[in-house]
């Protein structure tokens, strides 16, 4: 992986950095990363024998070799420290080994030897829907980077999309696993490893997400919203008051799981949290935008919105707007917002500039509460009965549509077996819990 | 006189150059560096026509196929509509039909009177034309109704994309429709707004 030293324009995974970030909080960040790498050692050494005891850096082979020769057994009773050493980050040192773990990506890819190999054997001269969509793509994925635009990168992520279109047909290719794919580049050299990242992602961790009819994202949307009423009612109502929903905003943030929207540094925090705790961190995260967004969005002169005793106020010393928005002068925001278009625009410009990751983590996960999963799926699947209402219609079009011009017989079959289960019995899956059993934390 | 909003959605294929043509029309500039754009993109300007200044919402839409199930939250109270295709890409034209007729299904639109136009991107590549002129124009005059405006247009050298966006606009204008209401805001936005006691309601 090569060295970014120039950081002057780009982060330290290499994006082009449109805001900058405030020194200050800069030189915090970097104070909080060597705390939370400490307490990730003592935790390592607590309960693996084989981890080094001391304080010494290990080497990047060293902790390959540690987390490599260690038989993984899964460890009852750690859950809750591990999510939680989770939510303050992953060491950058440990980050690929742990997601391989904690996800199912590591047992998958043991339980499955030379199968990417084959794979891409197999799907290296094939001329398909999917394919002709991944050629396309791949030049448009992160255009700028540093480091994934180069041509071998972007080989190896075609190569690996090329593959998964042929591992799992009924998804095939699908936009937003372009980026998903080369954000994992990031942190595997192995693309072995990261094709089975991503099948954890689109297979595991999110169903339904990529699939042939874009459903279950709507429907995710939509919790959000029904979410938003509760935890955040002034950007609720400004909403409905405005005809205007979710879907618009969220199908881009959720499907790319961010990264195509927030600062690098805060997405990997992100992706720390999804692979130890599941899907349900998409809620947690895209609500928590909404509340420190409030003000930006719905005026600054109001109140925000009562929320469970913490308001974040300019005077509480670390004002998450001011240190946010250092290069947006408040001035240039058009506020209050009046339109949906404004809306996303407002919402969008200031996603970048959102470096403040342990904020964003803390009003997501202490700020909000106990989040239950169950409230989660049961607003899913009243939500779903009618998107899937919705949705089958649109596809039933579609697969006729596909009748009459001669379209692809494998995906007109789906879709029917789609509509079939659609109509007889609604359902919005749901993604495995990291935690659910046959993971192993290390 | 209240101001006008219009909203526009621009749809195609993937990769026919939706986001080049929406973003040569507002900032006059080409980049080869766009994503891939997933769900929608929004951007908004102005422009004047005879005297009057019109605020444009110009949406931007996904082009793969399995992202048309995401229409009906996308296209609701349009105004008008841009269909892009590729003049490289003869499929791109064929696709057309159905971005229409999804269009239509999810906004209740009428087949003979919702303006539409037709652009054909990518006017700057000739040499690898595998769509003729004559041939889209064809596919413009087959539609129940007045022929659709066909325009060849090069977002890279922004050739005709102004021409394009404008009659569009004009179109959407002309029509009268009966959801017009909705999108009239005051022209007056109350610049004492932030320092006024809470008026109550939702601050919108």
């Amino acid at each position: 992986m090569p060295e970014y030293d120039d950081d002057r324009l780009y982060d330290q995974h290499g994006f082009l950095v449109t805001i900058p970030i405030s020194s200050q909080l800069r030189a915090r960040q970097d104070t909080q990363r060597f705390k939370t790498k400490v307490k990730w050692i003592t935790y390592l050494q607590k309960y693996y024998k084989s981890y080094p005891k001391g304080p010494t850096e290990l080497s990047d082979k060293e902790v390959r070799e540690f987390f490599d020769t260690y038989t993984p057994n899964k460890i009852d009773g750690h859950e809750m420290e591990i999510k939680l050493l989770c939510r303050e980050g992953i060491p950058s040192q440990f980050r690929p080994h742990l997601w391989m773990r904690m996800s199912f990506a590591k047992h998958n890819m043991s339980n499955n030897p030379g199968l990417y190999k084959d794979l891409c054997e197999k799907s290296k001269d094939i001329d398909t829907v999917s394919t002709r969509q991944i050629t396309l793509d791949i030049s448009r994925t992160f255009t700028g980077h540093r480091y994934l635009c180069e041509p071998d990168t972007m080989d190896q992520i075609a190569r690996v999309l090329r593959a998964f279109s042929i591992y799992n047909e009924s998804v095939g290719y699908c936009q937003s696993m372009n980026f998903i794919c080369a954000f994992l580049f990031l942190f595997f050299e192995n693309e072995e490893e990261v094709f089975w990242m991503l099948n954890s992602v689109v297979d595991d961790l999110l169903p339904g997400y990529f699939s042939q009819v874009l459903a279950k994202v709507q429907v995710d949307s939509l919790v959000v919203q029904f979410f938003l009423k509760k935890y955040c009612p002034k950007v609720y109502s400004w909403l409905i008051t405005n005809h205007c929903d979710l879907r618009l905003f969220l199908t881009s943030w959720l499907m790319c799981i961010f990264t195509t929207k927030l600062p690098s540094i805060t997405t990997v925090r992100l992706w720390d949290t999804l692979f130890s705790e599941g899907d349900k961190i998409l809620f947690r995260t895209s609500i928590a935008l909404f509340i420190l967004l409030e003000r930006r969005l719905i005026g600054m002169d109001k109140k925000p919105s009562k929320f469970f005793g913490k308001t974040y106020e300019i005077d509480d010393g670390i004002d998450p707007l001011i240190e946010w928005y250092t290069s947006i002068p408040i001035e240039h925001i058009p506020c209050p917002v009046e339109t949906p278009g404004h809306f996303k625009e407002v919402l969008e410009s200031l996603l970048p500039a959102m470096y403040n990751a342990d904020l964003l983590i803390d009003t997501a996960f202490n700020g909000l509460g106990t989040f239950m999963r169950h409230s989660i799926n049961s607003q899913r699947q009243k939500i779903g009965k009618e998107i899937l209402k919705e949705t089958a219609e649109q596809v039933k079009r579609r697969i006729e549509r596909m009748r009459r011009l001669g379209g692809d017989v494998e995906t007109v079959k789906q879709l029917e077996e789609w509509v079939d289960s659609a109509e007889t019995e609604p359902h919005i899956e749901t993604g495995k819990q990291p935690s659910d059993g046959t993971c192993h934390i290390v | 006189m209240p101001k006008r909003i219009l909203k526009i959605i621009v749809l195609g294929n993937a990769s026919v150059g939706k986001t080049s043509l929406m973003t040569q029309y507002v900032n006059r500039k080409f980049s080869i560096q766009y994503k891939a754009t997933i769900g929608a993109d929004f951007m908004s300007t102005e422009a004047v026509i005879d005297d009057d200044r019109i605020t444009l919402h110009i949406w931007d839409t996904a082009g793969q196929e399995r992202f048309q199930s995401l229409g009906a939250s996308f296209y609701r109270g349009a105004d008008a509509c841009v269909l892009v295709y590729d003049i490289t890409s003869a499929r791109s034209l064929t696709s057309l039909d159905v971005w229409r007729d999804e269009f239509l299904v999810h906004t209740g639109g009428k087949e003979e009177t919702f303006p539409f136009i037709v652009i054909g991107n990518k006017c700057d590549k000739e040499e690898e034309r595998t769509v003729e002129k004559e041939r889209a124009e064809l596919w413009c005059k087959s539609k129940r109704g007045k022929p659709i405006e066909h325009f060849e247009c090069s977002a890279k050298t922004g050739q005709n994309v102004h021409e394009a966006f404008l009659h569009v606009t004009k179109l959407a204008l002309e029509q009268d429709t009966s959801d017009a209401q909705e999108v009239f805001i005051p022209e007056h936005i109350d610049v004492d707004h932030d320092t006024k006691p809470d008026q109550g309601g939702c601050g919108c």
